[in-house]
């Protein structure tokens, strides 16, 4: 409990430093909130009042970029600056020389800065639902039962994204100019996440390549989910193969860690 | 008039200098750049996927059909890896700037402050995408099969210039904003998010927003007046004088704009 204390206290640190930057906070979002203005002019024109697409009518294929826009920045996997930072730098011999794991210390610190915004976030895109106008295009899921489990899986997503970002910035242990490989990371886990366009309108082979591949299940699966559009039998092996995936992330995570101190030069890498 | 002459032959060979500089540094990470280069590409037929899922399920977008949408798509992506080639790498680089206190250096340079800040570096990845988008905008065409005559070709040139202009301009205005809010690091993701979504058919807009993304914020006009040119469809005498008014406009104020905000610059502490 004593351990876990630490963790929490950095939380709550992080979440009074990032109230000081709040405009910050304000600005980011609308960088993410205003792909969600022009998707549903997009889809309002494509769909009007009662089309269908796939599984998805107006209302729920507005509710599932809202939601996008909501929890893209809690779950979508992306480099950890500090990270990267403190391993090119030499910053990590501040952490190493600690009674701290670094891994658990990142998730307290994303998680503080994480929080507030969700919240944060939540009344914004009301507020601007109510405004624009598409408030009234917004669902509720489809019954308790898929709410719970969507919530599960939303947990399970946010652990999921987490330790594949920070797998991706511990990379830096070994990359030398890292770029390519981030905007090709950027490319794949736009495509197979939802992030643009819902996993289930894919043609069959890209359906099934991202099915393979774990960012569906950060960000697309526990929205299909909510919406409904994932059920029965598909809803069982959907969330198992998330918990599968948070696991294997997780173990991975370790053992990239691991070996990267190993190469690790206290100087910088 | 040979002042100016001589003036503009000073401009393009520091201009020279700065890519010459740039395509080495670029190509010393071989795998990096081509990885970025291939990226690059798989984000312009990713577009083009997003919009034949839509068309799949639909006939056309307010009246733009696959080749309309395909047309305007690939001259969207024309204007993007310009943009990303010459002016974007630079806008990028604003806050860095503020924030370590470069511009001292900047400032005491024997030249145009906007033009250096401007056009410093060069990154030739999303040039490689231009192959590709032409390719696929003249099999948009021919698939079409209503060719743009002399006069249209013309047109395109023009309003292609404009959008390339409109887009620098915003987005030379947003980064000045960094002298005023020097931690706001979204400033540059929010322009280049807001401009990226060019690409969409202008008949997706309606009642204020067509006002708001016309007039105000011409995001629409940037790749669809060169589509629209293309495409044979009839532009708007007003709205063509519109957008050449509002590149110079916005060339002029965002210059003027700058040139105000540096004024606040206090070097690294600021």
């Amino acid at each position: 409990m004593k351990k876990l204390n630490k963790y929490c206290q950095v939380v709550i640190n992080t979440i009074a430093e990032s109230s000081e930057f709040r405009f910050n906070h304000l600005l980011s979002f609308l960088v993410i909130a205003l792909p969600l203005i022009f998707m549903v002019l997009l889809w309002r024109k494509v769909l009007g009042e009662n089309g269908q697409i796939g599984a998805f009518d107006l209302k729920s294929i507005i509710t599932y970029y809202f939601l996008v826009v909501l929890f893209q920045d809690i779950s979508y996997p992306g480099p950890f600056w500090e990270i990267i930072d403190h391993i090119r730098d030499g910053g990590l011999n501040v952490f190493l020389s600690k009674p701290i794991s670094y891994p658990g210390y990142i998730l307290a610190l994303k998680l503080g800065i994480n929080i507030p915004y969700l919240f944060q976030s939540a009344l914004i895109l009301v507020a601007l639902g109510m405004v624009a106008g598409f408030s009234r295009y917004l669902i509720l899921p489809i019954d308790l039962f898929h709410f719970l489990f969507s919530l599960l899986s939303f947990l399970l997503a946010v652990l999921c994204g987490f330790s594949l970002s920070f797998i991706f910035s511990a990379l830096t242990f070994w990359l030398e100019e890292g770029r390519g490989v981030e905007v090709f990371l950027e490319f794949l886990i736009s495509l197979s996440s939802g992030l643009v366009l819902p996993v289930s309108l894919y043609p069959k082979a890209l359906k099934t390549f991202c099915n393979i591949l774990p960012f569906r299940y950060v960000l697309n699966f526990p929205i299909e989910l909510y919406l409904g559009v994932v059920k029965g039998r598909e809803l069982i092996t959907g969330l198992t193969i998330q918990i599968l995936w948070v696991l294997l992330a997780f173990l991975v995570l370790r053992f990239i860690w691991k070996s990267g101190l190993k190469k690790y030069e206290a100087v910088g890498a | 008039m040979k002042q100016l002459v001589l003036k503009v032959k000073y401009y393009v060979s520091l201009w020279k200098e700065f890519l010459s500089m740039q395509i080495k540094r670029e190509i010393s990470f071989r795998s990096s750049f081509l990885l970025e280069v291939v990226s690059y590409i798989f984000w312009f037929v990713f577009n083009i996927f997003f919009f034949s899922v839509i068309f799949s399920h639909r006939k056309s977008i307010g009246g733009w059909g696959p080749y309309e949408v395909l047309t305007l798509v690939s001259i969207n992506q024309l204007i993007v890896a310009l943009y990303d080639s010459f002016l974007g790498p630079n806008l990028r680089r604003f806050q860095t700037y503020i924030e370590r206190g470069d511009f001292d250096t900047f400032l005491i340079k024997p030249i145009d402050l906007q033009f250096f800040v401007s056009t410093r570096f060069v990154e030739l990845k999303p040039l490689f995408s231009m192959p590709v988008a032409i390719i696929t905008l003249i099999f948009a065409l021919s698939m079409r099969g209503i060719p743009p005559g002399a006069f249209e070709i013309l047109m395109f040139f023009l309003s292609f210039l404009i959008g390339l202009v409109i887009r620098y301009g915003l987005g030379f205005l947003v980064m000045s904003l960094s002298f005023y809010f020097v931690r706001i690091s979204a400033l540059h993701s929010l322009q280049r998010e807001l401009l990226s979504f060019a690409g969409y058919p202008i008949s997706i807009y309606e009642k204020f927003a067509k006002v708001f993304f016309t007039f105000i914020l011409p995001v629409a006009l940037i790749a669809n007046l060169p589509a629209q040119a293309l495409l044979k469809y009839r532009i708007s005498c007003g709205i063509f004088l519109y957008s050449c008014f509002f590149a110079v406009f916005i060339l002029i104020f965002s210059r003027k704009f700058f040139n105000q905000a540096i004024r606040r610059y206090e070097s690294a502490s600021s």
